[in-house]
C-alpha cells in the first residue's frame, strides 16, 4: 500500500467518495458507474480510468465543499461523452445532499461516499494505517428494521475495502442505527460517538474496539475533508 | 427495561457541560449503554443503588478500587476522625510518614514509598526513576497492556505525536524470547520492562503467567543490567498483601499500587529498593492534594484490614466458588465457559465468542437481574461478599442461561 502526501490523498479520498456514491446510484439503476479514480498525478487527479474528467486538487475540493468547480478543459476534447455523463452524474451526487428526507438508497449513496473517503485514510494515512493494522474482521452498518447498509473490512493483504454482504459470513462488529435520519447524519460526520450510543441513537455490538479505530479515523478523514453543503 | 429516567436525565445535563458526557473507563460507551445506568447514587457493601433507585449486586468494585465492601465502616470511621483535623495542608501529616513505614514493611523488596493520587501519576513517573537510573532511554511494556492515561501508554488515539512512544517498546505477554530479542536488539538502551502481575488487558481474556515467565524476565532484567518495575495498580491486595509479586514468586524493582489500597480513597504509592532512592530524588514529584490525610488514612487502615483479615486469600476463595458455579451452570446449559484470570478477578469468556457477541448478551440479561457483570472488562471480587451472596449470584446466573438458551442464543 502506498501512503500518500497529504494533497494527494485528499484528492484520493474525495474521488473514491464520488465513485462510492455514484457506484450505489448506478447499482440502483442498472448502469455502470463511469467513475474509477486513477491515484493522484502530477497535482491532478483522473475520476475515471480511460480518461473522463481531470481536476487539479484544488478544483476537487472546491467541487465537493463548494459544489462547483472546473475540471481542467481538456478532459473535454480527450473524452468528451465520458466528461459529459460524468457531469450529470456529479450533478446527481450533488442532489443528494440536498434532499431533506432521504430513502435508503439515497442514504446508502451518501454513506458510501463517507465510508469511500475513510477508507481511503485508511489505506493511504500513515497513521490511520498505524491504528488499524492487524485488525480482522468486518465492520457491518445496519438502519433498524431496513437493513445492512454497508459492510466493509480488511482483505487479506490489509487492504480496507467495501465488502459484499455475505450471510455465512458473522461480521466482527454492528453498528445499528436508530433510523434513516441517524444514517444519514452520520453518513454528513454529525453523530457523538461517545454521546449517541447512548441516547440509543445508534447500538453496537461485538467487537467495540475494531469500531472505535475506524470510527477515529473516519474523524480524522472528516476533520480533513470537506463537506459537500446541504 | 427498568426505570432509567433519573440517569438519563442527568446524562442529558451531562453532555452539554461535559465532553462526552461521562468520559473515561467509566464512559457508558465503555460497557453497555442501553441497559447499565450512567450514575450511582449509593453504594454499600457489594451493592450499589443507581439513581433511577434499582439495586444492583457489584461485581466491578469500582474498577477495582473497592475491595473491603463499599461504605466500609472502620475505613471511613478512620477517615471522619482525621476529617476533624483536616485534610490538606502546607505541609505533610504524620499519617504520611506512619503509611511509608507500614508500606515498606509490608512490601518485601521495597525501602522506600512516594505517594500520589493515581496509578498513572506514578508509573509514568517510575519509568522516569528508571532512566534517570540507568540513564538510558527505551522502556519496554507488554502488547495491550494498560499502565495509563499519559502519552506514552494510554489507549486511546488522539492528540498523539510520533515522540510519545518513540522509545517505547512492545513485547507479545509471556513471550520471554520475543522480550530478549528487544533487548539484544536495543543493548544498552532499555531503562526498565514494566509489567502488570498478569495480562489484564480489556476485550480479552485474561493470561496469567506461563510456568517461568516471570523469573526469566527477572533474569533478563539482571542480564543487562535494566529495571524491573511492577505496575500492581489493579491487582493489589487481591493476590497477597505483601504484593502481587509475592504471590508470583518474582522480585521487582519498583512497584506501583493504588485502587484497592485506599478503598475507594484516591491514592497511589510508588515503592523502590535502596539502590533507586538516590536516582527518585532527582525526579520531580508532586501534586496539589496529594499529601492528602485522609486518603492516606484510609490507606493505613484498609493495608491493616488486609492483614489482620487475610483479605488476598478470602476474596480468591469467594471468587472460587462464584468462577465454579459460572462454569458449571455454563456447562450445564451447553455454554463453554471459562472464567479466566486469578479467582478475585475473574473475566469470563465462551469459547469461540471472540466478537464477544455472546458475552455482550450474558452481561446485557444479566443487567436484568441486577447482576452488574461488565462485558468488556475484568470483574472484581469484593470482601463484602459472603458464600451466600455468592451462590445467590449463581441462582440469578442460572436464570440468564436459562432464558439464553429459550433464546436460542
Amino acid at each position: 500500500m502506498i501512503e500518500l502526501e497529504k494533497k494527494e490523498l485528499k484528492a484520493w479520498a474525495l474521488a473514491r467518495s464520488i465513485f462510492g456514491a455514484n457506484q450505489i446510484i448506478c447499482e440502483d439503476a442498472g448502469r455502470p458507474n463511469c467513475f474509477d479514480p486513477r491515484t493522484p498525478f502530477q497535482n491532478s487527479i483522473f475520476l475515471s480510468s480511460h480518461g473522463g474528467l481531470e481536476f487539479s486538487y484544488d478544483s476537487l475540493e472546491k467541487l465537493v465543499g463548494k459544489g462547483f468547480s472546473l475540471p481542467r478543459m481538456k478532459s473535454f476534447f480527450r473524452s468528451p461523452i465520458l466528461c459529459f455523463r460524468s457531469v450529470f452524474a456529479l450533478l446527481r451526487i450533488n442532489n443528494l445532499y440536498g434532499v431533506t428526507e432521504p430513502s435508503f438508497h439515497q442514504v446508502q449513496a451518501i454513506f458510501r461516499a463517507s465510508v469511500e473517503a475513510t477508507l481511503a485514510y485508511a489505506n493511504h494515512h500513515a497513521e490511520a494505517r498505524g491504528i488499524l493494522m492487524g485488525e480482522r474482521g468486518s465492520i457491518s452498518f445496519v438502519i433498524k428494521e431496513l437493513g445492512e447498509l454497508i459492510r466493509v473490512g480488511p482483505r487479506p493483504g490489509g487492504l480496507w475495502e467495501v465488502l459484499e454482504a455475505s450471510v455465512d459470513e458473522k461480521p466482527a462488529v454492528i453498528l445499528c442505527f436508530q433510523n434513516l435520519q441517524i444514517a444519514y447524519l452520520s453518513a454528513l460526520g454529525q453523530t457523538n460517538h461517545l454521546t449517541d450510543p447512548v441516547t440509543g441513537k445508534f447500538v453496537l455490538a461485538g467487537r467495540i474496539p475494531l469500531i472505535e479505530k475506524f470510527g477515529f479515523v473516519s474523524r480524522l478523514a472528516f476533520n480533513d475533508l470537506p463537506m459537500p453543503k446541504r | 427495561m427498568s426505570d432509567r429516567s433519573q440517569s438519563e436525565m442527568l446524562f442529558d445535563r451531562a453532555q452539554k457541560v461535559i465532553p462526552g458526557g461521562i468520559y473515561g473507563h467509566v464512559s457508558p460507551v465503555a460497557g453497555l449503554p442501553d441497559c447499565f445506568p450512567h450514575y450511582c447514587r449509593k453504594a454499600e457493601g457489594c451493592h450499589f443503588e443507581d439513581v433511577d433507585g434499582k439495586q444492583w449486586m457489584d461485581f466491578m468494585c469500582a474498577y477495582g478500587a473497592i475491595l473491603h465492601g463499599y461504605s466500609n465502616p472502620e475505613i471511613d470511621d478512620a477517615v471522619r476522625s482525621q476529617q476533624t483535623s483536616g485534610s490538606v495542608f502546607n505541609l505533610p501529616s504524620a499519617v504520611m510518614v506512619e503509611l511509608a513505614e507500614e508500606l515498606t514493611q509490608t512490601i518485601d523488596f521495597a525501602d522506600w514509598s512516594v505517594f500520589a493520587k493515581n496509578g498513572s501519576d506514578l508509573t509514568t513517573w517510575a519509568i522516569r526513576v528508571a532512566r534517570q537510573y540507568t540513564q538510558r532511554p527505551y522502556v519496554i511494556k507488554a502488547k495491550g497492556a494498560y499502565h495509563g492515561v499519559d502519552a506514552w501508554c494510554d489507549p486511546g488515539y488522539g492528540g498523539r505525536i510520533d515522540s510519545d512512544r518513540r522509545e517505547v517498546l512492545e513485547f507479545e505477554w509471556n513471550d520471554a524470547t520475543e522480550l530478549e530479542d528487544l533487548l539484544r536488539k536495543y543493548a544498552g538502551k532499555v531503562a526498565c520492562i514494566i509489567l502488570t502481575p498478569y495480562h489484564h488487558a480489556a476485550f480479552a481474556p485474561s493470561k496469567l503467567p506461563a510456568d517461568g515467565f516471570w523469573q526469566r524476565v527477572r533474569n533478563l532484567c539482571d542480564k543487562y543490567g535494566i529495571l524491573l518495575v511492577l505496575d500492581d495498580v489493579r491487582t493489589f491486595g487481591r493476590l497477597s498483601v505483601h504484593g502481587s509479586h509475592r504471590f508470583f514468586g518474582f522480585r521487582p524493582d519498583m512497584a506501583i499500587y493504588s485502587k484497592a489500597l485506599g478503598n475507594g480513597y484516591a491514592i497511589s504509592t510508588c515503592l523502590g529498593i535502596d539502590a533507586l532512592k538516590k536516582a527518585s530524588m532527582e525526579v520531580f514529584l508532586t501534586g496539589s492534594c496529594w499529601n492528602d490525610a485522609l486518603s492516606m488514612t484510609a490507606a493505613l487502615v484498609s493495608l491493616r484490614i488486609l492483614k489482620r483479615d487475610d483479605v488476598a486469600s478470602e476474596v480468591s476463595n469467594k471468587g472460587a466458588l462464584f468462577a465454579k458455579g459460572m462454569e458449571n451452570l455454563a456447562k450445564e446449559y451447553d455454554y463453554s465457559l471459562r472464567m479466566t484470570g486469578p479467582t478475585s478477578m475473574p473475566y469470563p469468556w465462551f469459547d469461540g465468542d471472540d466478537d464477544m457477541f455472546l458475552l455482550q448478551r450474558f452481561c446485557r440479561m444479566a443487567a436484568g437481574e441486577g447482576l452488574f457483570f461488565h462485558p468488556h472488562h475484568n470483574w472484581f471480587i469484593s470482601n463484602a461478599m459472603d458464600n451466600e451472596s455468592i451462590i445467590h449470584a449463581l441462582s440469578l446466573v442460572e436464570k440468564v442461561f436459562e432464558r439464553m438458551k429459550e433464546a436460542n442464543d
